[in-house]
Order: C-alpha cells, then structure tokens, then sequence
C-alpha cells in the first residue's frame, strides 16, 4: 500500500480544492497552500515508500520511479504557487500531476495507459480554462486533444499487438519479434507524441501559446518528464527494443528542427515552445544514448540531471513571461533599464537554456552529449552540438533585446511572480554551479 | 585558499564587489576595480617571481577533490600559464586605468574583472572540465562588454563574436569528450585531468584532435575563420579591444600548447603542412586585408590576424625555437596591440572618428601621442631591438627547421607588415589635412595617458633588449612539446 500514499496525498488534494469551490467566496490563497501542502506531503511521503514497495500487478515502486515522482512534483511546484481563484483549475492541475505519479511507478502497460490518459485529460482542459483568447485557447484544446487522442489509439494499438504475441501485460525477459516489437514502436511512437517529437510535435507551439505561462511551465517540465519516463520504459520492455534505435536520430532531427523554428518566432512564448521541442531532441537523444549501451546507470542520472536542470529553466522562464508581462520580442527591447533584477534573471535563465557554464543547462547537455559519444553515436552528437549553436542564436538574440537595445513605448504590464523567477534562475545557476550536488550522488 | 585558487577567485571577487559598490555610486565601483585589479597584479607577480624561483618549471597547487565522472579541480601554473595570467592581470589594470574618466557604470568594471576572472581560470585549470567551464565563461563578460559599451554597431558585433565563437568551442567540447571516454574505455578511469589523459594519448580518435583544432583555431583566428575578428575588435571599447586582441586570442594558442599538442603528438606533426599552411596564409592574408582598410581600428584588428599567425607557425614548427618563440609572440602582441588599441581609443575619445582620412598632420598637434603611436607601430612590424622582431624571428626559424615552405610564406608576411602600418601612421600623424580632417580636436595625452604607455613602451623595449629571461621562463614548460 506504501507506494500509493504520494498518489493518494494529490487525490486528497484534488477533492479538496474541489471543495473548496463550495465556499461563499473565491479563496485564491487557500488553494494555493492546499496545492503545495499536497504536492509537498505527496513529495514527503516519496522518502517513506521504500524501493520496491509494490501493488502486483499494477504499481511498482523501482528507483527508477522514485526518482522521476520526486522529479515530477518539484516540476509542477511553481503551478502551485500560481494557481488562482478557479478551483477547478487547481483540481484538474493536480489530477493531472496523479496521473504522472501513476505514470511513473506503473509496472505494466495497462496502468501505464490509465496513468497516461490520467495525465492528459486533464491536460485539455487546463488550456481551455486558461486566461487568453477564447478563440485560440479552444483551438488549441482541439487540436492538442486530437493529437493526444491519436497518441492514446497509437498505445492501445501497440499494446494489443504486444499481448497478442506474448500474452501478458508486463514485461518481457525472452527476446520477442514481430508484432510485440511493432507494439512496442507504436506504443514509443505515443511517448514521442507526448515528449513532442519532430514531426510529432506540431500541436505542441499552439498549446503552449494559448495556455497560461504557469501551464505551459508545467507542461513543458513535469509532463515532458513523465513523458521521457514512459519512453524508457518501454525501451527496458523487452531486452533489445528495435525501435530504441531509431531514437538518436529522431531526437537529434527534433533538437535541430526545434532550435530552427524557434529562431523565426517573434512571439515569447511560441519560441520558448519551440526551444522546448528543441530541448525534448536532446532528452530523446539521451533515452537513444542509454538504450544503445544497453542502458546503463550513469544515463539514468544523465537523463534525470537534464530533466531537473531544465525544470528550473523552463518553470523560470515562463514565470519571466508571466512576472514581466511581455509576449513578444519587442517588448523585451531595453527591459534592463525598466526592472534590472528581472532582467538579470531571465538572461541567467536564457544562458543556461542555452547550456553556457557555468550554468545548470550547461551540465545537463553536457552529460547527454557525452552519453552519446559514448555509444558511438557522433553524428547524432554532432547534430545536437550544431543544434545547441542555432539555439544560442535566438536565445542570445533575447538577451540582446534585454539589454542592448533603447526601450521604447510604455512597455508591458508587469504581473506577480518576480521572485519566483528570479528562485528560479537561481537554481538553475546554482545547478551548474554544483553539478555532483545531484548528479554525483547515485553514480 | 591555495594561492592559485586566489588567482581567479580575487577578480571574481572584485566583480562582485563592484556590483555592489555601484549601488553606493559610479565613483565607488570604480574605485573598488582599480583596487581589485592592483592586488590582483600583485598577486601573480608574486606568483610568478615564486615560480621563477624555481626554475620555471612550475608546481602544482592541490588537486581538490574528485566530483563524479572523475572531474576534479586541479590547477597548476608553469611558466606558459604564469605568463599570461601575469599579461592577464597587467591588462586588467591598464585598461581600468585607460577607462578611468568613462562615463561608465558599475557593470563595466565588474564586466571587466570578470573576464578576467575566466581568463585566468582557463590559464590555470589542468582539468579539461574546468578548462571549457572557464573557456566558456569569458563569453559573457565580452559580450556584454562589446555590446553595451562599443561603437555604432556594438549588437551586431557582440551577438556575432559570441555565436561564432560559441560555434568553434562546441566542437572542441565534443574533443574533449571523446577524450575523456577514450581514456575511460582504455583504462576504466574517469578523468578529465591533462596529466592522467596524457597517458592514454595512443587510444584518442583523430577526430577528437581535428575537434579540439576547431575550437581553438576559431580563437586565434587562423583565416579563414577569423571572420568574427574584425567586427568585434572594432566596435569593442578601446579597453575591450585590449583584452579581446590582447588575451583572449591567446586562449587559441595556449590550448594548443597545452592540450592538443600534447596529447596527439604524432598527428600534430602530421598535420603541419595543412595547420602551418593556414597558419602561414594568415599572415599574409591577414597584411593584405590590413593594407585595405581605411579604419584604423579594423587595420590593427587585421594585423592581429597576421601575428597570431606567426605563434601557430612556431607553435606547430615543434622546434625548441618556434616553441618559444611562439609564446613570446603571446606576450608580445598583447603587449603592442594593448598599446596601439588604446592610442587607437584615445583618438577616438577625443574626435569620435578613427578613419585614416580623418586626420592628418597630427604630429605637430600631439607629439606624444605621435611618438607612442610610432614607437608601438614599429615594435608590430618587428623592428630589431624591440620585442616583436623576437618573437617573429623565433617563429620563423622554427618554422624554417621544420617545413621551409611555412617559412617563406611567413617571410612574405613580415614584408608586408610595413607596408599596411607605415603608410596608415604617415596619413594619420605627418600626411597633409584633408578637407573635415578632426586633427584640430586632438589634444595631446595626458599625465595619465603618457604613464600608461611609458609603461608598454618600455616593456617592448625591454623584451626587445633582453629577452633571455623571459625565454628561460617560459622554456621549461615547452620542453616536452618539441620534437
């Protein structure tokens, strides 16, 4: 039973705030501190369920799960503390982080597919109740549901196929051919889907766009690791999964197609979502680096150091877009002359998305570079360094707007969350700073 | 704290310090660099006199702990990294010295000192981890520097210098890694120290050499890719510039000294006739860009190219001669060009302009600025007596020992070095005034100015005189890169 106390703090959670809409008046603080009291007692109850705590068949808590469930609630920390007076927001945010829990410590392909769908389904509907354009929030809802429905038939497709051949939900010891390989591709082609993958990524800008920051902060982090989570599972499914071997290629094609598109973006939070295809290229590289080596342990961490790092990045720098209030390029022009401290933060937050040391980004695509060289994959490597380069163009090219160029007109309304960014960008820095503080420990 | 951990430690210190002193005003920040860079001189003075005590030979400060992967924190310095941290710190102080009446904020002298702080973190570390970490971290001063405080085209420039640079060191970043994986997969240790790579030198892929080469050679810049050089150095500030051409083009040089000589001894000799020959082309491609521009600051910034040229001539030529006098040459052109890039920014300060066709006859209005102008001009060209004519003919005779060919297409080089510098000084100090011609601006150098400058001037004459110590200094750390 120990393995599902996290999961059953958020579920208190969710009912909770659910409650709490039955309240005379709005209490915006009060789900605010419920959110974090129980994404933080989920994260307190994460050291107690010990490794191997297990519901056979269903649930298994392996090291692997621990750590990506510790990983995937400080992820969805930043939402919390955003969350305003919709209770249901707060409900369908939480459901959702469940449903990553689940996610990560399911032991077969069923419950990984009620966790994915738990997952998702709230998902929508997070960006259809955000705050922009109705138009374009629905829009976007449709079109991320659509695609997360294809994703979804894709895993019931490949797991069908991979009962059929070995008649069992869980995984394989023995070398399986055939149709339980083709399962498991098509059940890595939904992973890619949800990771965003070229060229699976196509409703990944316009949902990030219509969301609020905060949710597009959240998914890019806490989702995009639960998403690389269920792509490594997959790849352990089965001793030799044909389909890993694809992987260095589709990530290293997702890392450069990411970075080029993200160049062309004149609005903040379509090119902070195209850096995140371009950042998903080089997670899918490192799951490609791991499985090729016959996934050894220093990948895990390499992969989990990345998703930490750049759950600081990503959280940072969509809090910037909500605490500055900019949308587009223009508005950051000569922002350090109007809020200098804001200013310095974002640009500490855009140099480690960039992966310049001495930050937390730079460590991270570090490892997964070095991952890959390690397996003998040089052109993907190579590919992703040309990427990280491109990248830099459009991230430096923030910077340059930040600080290099006159402000002119009135500016954008700043919003709250200052300091949070600027936390944030501190630990992101500080990540690079101390690297073996997180990435020395498991090794 | 170890002494060579203050080394870089004191500056970044002092960068903080500024960052704060400007809350209290312009004056103080200002005030606080100017003592930040003076201890920090003297601090790699003493350094560099305890290590002259030795011999030269140089001493290993502790190896820190060992973190996972086998990164470790080791630093060293022999006289090959004395040296430039001590050109490092003595550029820092001039510059703040040469910026001192600037209208500029805190973040220009913390920028500063910052850089500094990376450049001597990169000088000093033996581990390859901390060695691109510092590597890296000199980008962000610079760029900042160039950006905020250049000329017209300052976004440009720094956005450019900082991408293509960026470019070169990815691939150097994958050498590096390759490496460090082979020595792993050859001995099953993790490191990433110079000292334990070198004894796995035999199992390294040549492409982690042609990597480490890319990066490097991006830095130094051997044409044809230098094209980031020209714009940078020209719309950096005068004390930007300093540091740009004056240290940070030999971070190129030093690694390949330090990391890709030594670890791939064969294939850096293989490769002399294609590395030499670029090497070689640079110089005079480098004289012929310079003879074509009407700017002055662009003609030094080419003339850069074409003396980089002549330190990886020597440094590739692997004789004791090219060795030494490839990083003599480092200290040489930091020295020289320091003093004609900041000649360059006092004119600019007065007048806003620094085209050849803006001025003329200057030497009856500021015989000072004449007279140094003239002096470090001819101290570039590599007269007898002065250090660059070292340098250059240690250079050249290493290159001529080892391949002849390099060192005819140096020779043409060296010739063609008067040709770009005397006819820009006749124009600039003794032509005749042209029609807007802003000599009337110019007033001669100050107290200040003629100070900084006594002090490089007497330096070129120094090393040009005798520059057997300095060679002594630097020879033990050579010793084992020549053939």
């Amino acid at each position: 039973m120990n393995a599902l106390f996290p999961s059953a703090a958020l579920a208190a959670g969710v009912l909770g705030s659910l409650g709490l809409g039955f309240l005379p008046r709005r209490a915006p603080a009060l789900l605010r501190v419920l959110a974090v009291l129980s994404l933080g007692s989920a994260l307190l109850l994460l050291g107690r369920v010990g490794e191997g705590a297990a519901l056979p068949p269903l649930i298994a808590s392996d090291a692997l799960a621990l750590a990506w469930q510790s990983v995937i609630l400080l992820a969805a920390l930043p939402m919390a503390l955003w969350l305003d007076s919709d209770d249901a927001r707060a409900a369908l945010f939480l459901g959702s982080t469940l449903g990553m829990l689940l996610l990560a410590s399911a032991s077969n392909l069923l419950m990984l597919f009620v966790g994915l769908e738990f997952m998702s389904l709230p998902a929508y509907l997070l960006v259809v109740r955000s705050r922009g354009d109705e138009g374009r929030r629905l829009e976007a809802a449709t079109k991320y549901f659509f695609a997360g429905g294809v994703g979804g038939a894709l895993f019931l497709l490949g797991m069908a196929l991979w009962y059929a051949q070995t008649r069992s939900l869980g995984p394989s010891a023995l070398l399986v051919t055939g149709g339980a390989q083709a399962g498991l591709a098509l059940m890595g082609a939904c992973a890619l889907f949800k990771i965003g993958a070229v060229p699976l990524h196509f409703w990944l800008p316009d949902a990030y766009e219509a969301s609020d920051p905060e949710v597009a902060g959240f998914f890019s982090t806490a989702m995009k690791a639960a998403a690389v989570l269920l792509l490594m599972r997959l790849c352990r499914y089965a001793p030799g999964a044909a389909f890993a071997a694809w992987l260095p290629a589709v990530g290293a094609l997702t890392a450069l197609v990411g970075a080029v598109m993200a160049l062309r973006q004149e609005r903040l939070a379509r090119l902070l979502a195209y850096s995140s295809v371009s950042h998903a290229g080089l997670l899918i590289l490192g799951v490609g680096a791991w499985a090729a080596r016959g996934l050894p342990p220093e990948g895990v961490s390499a992969l989990l150091f990345y998703l930490a790092a750049y759950a600081f990045m990503s959280n940072g720098a969509f809090a910037f877009l909500r605490a500055s209030g900019a949308r587009t390029r223009a508005d950051l022009a000569g922002y350090a002359r109007r809020s200098p401290a804001l200013a310095a933060a974002f640009a500490a937050l855009l140099f480690s998305l960039a992966g310049i040391p001495p930050t937390g980004g730079f460590f991270a695509k570090l490892l997964v570079l070095w991952q890959s060289v390690q397996s003998g994959l040089l052109v993907p490597a190579g590919v992703a360094a040309l990427a990280a380069l491109v990248s830099l163009g459009f991230y430096l090219g923030l910077v340059r707007a930040l600080y290099l160029e006159e402000p002119a007109g009135e500016g954008p309304r700043p919003g709250p969350g200052a300091g949070l960014t600027a936390a944030l960008a501190a630990g992101a820095v500080l990540l690079g700073l101390a690297p073996w503080a997180l990435a020395g420990g498991g090794l | 704290m170890t002494p060579l951990t203050l080394l870089w430690v004191l500056p970044a210190a002092g960068a903080l310090a500024c960052g704060a002193g400007g809350l209290a005003g312009r004056r103080v920040a200002r005030g606080l660099a100017l003592l930040f860079a003076t201890a920090h001189l003297a601090a790699t003075a003493l350094v560099f006199s305890a290590l002259l005590k030795t011999g030269g030979v140089g001493f290993y400060a502790e190896s820190g702990p060992t973190w996972a992967y086998g990164i470790s924190y080791s630093l060293a310095a022999d006289g090959l990294s004395a040296s430039l941290i001590v050109l490092t710190a003595f550029l820092t102080f001039i510059c703040v010295v040469a910026s001192w009446e600037l209208e500029v904020g805190a973040g220009y002298w913390a920028a500063f000192l910052a850089l500094s702080s990376a450049l001597c973190g990169v000088f000093l570390a033996r581990d390859l981890f901390f060695f691109y970490a510092f590597w890296e971290a000199t980008l962000i001063p610079m760029f900042f520097i160039i950006g905020l405080w250049g000329s017209e085209n300052r976004r440009k420039a720094a956005v450019k210098f900082f991408l293509f640079t960026f470019a070169g060191s990815v691939f150097m970043l994958l050498g590096i890694l390759a490496l460090v994986t082979a020595k792993h997969a050859a001995g099953g240790v993790w490191s990433w120290d110079l000292a334990v790579l070198d004894s796995a030198k035999s199992s390294f892929p040549a492409w982690a050499f042609w990597g480490l080469v890319a990066g490097f050679a991006v830095k130094i810049p051997l044409a044809p890719l230098h094209t980031w050089l020209p714009d940078a150095h020209t719309e950096a500030p005068a004390a930007g510039s300093v540091m740009l051409a004056g240290v940070m083009l030999k971070m190129g040089v030093y690694g390949l000294l330090r990391v890709a000589i030594p670890l791939f001894p064969e294939l850096s000799w293989e490769a002399l006739p294609l590395i030499g020959g670029l090497a070689a082309f640079s110089t005079v491609y480098g004289a012929l860009c310079a003879m074509a521009q009407g700017d002055l600051k662009r003609l030094i910034a080419y003339s850069s190219v074409a003396h980089l040229g002549f330190c990886v001539l020597g440094a590739f030529s692997r004789s004791p001669q090219g060795l030494a006098g490839a990083s003599l040459q480092m200290l040489n052109h930091g020295i020289t060009t320091g003093a004609l890039f900041l000649l360059v920014g006092f004119l600019y300060e007065r007048t806003h302009k620094r085209g050849l066709a803006d001025f003329g006859g200057l030497a009856a209005r500021a015989p000072w600025l004449t007279f140094f102008f003239g002096f470090s001009t001819l101290a570039s060209i590599g007269l007898p007596g002065l250090n660059g004519f070292v340098g250059e003919f240690l250079a050249l005779f290493g290159a001529a020992t080892a391949l002849p060919a390099l060192a005819i297409g140096g020779a043409v080089g060296v010739t063609l070095a008067p040709a770009y510098a005397l006819p820009a000084f006749q124009a600039v100090f003794w032509g005749p005034e042209g029609p807007g011609s802003k000599s009337a601006e110019v007033t001669d150098l100050t107290l200040r100015e003629k100070s900084i400058l006594w002090t490089l001037c007497a330096l070129m004459l120094w090393i040009g005189l005798r520059p057997t110590p300095w060679l002594a200094a630097l020879e033990p750390s050579l010793r084992g890169l020549a053939r």
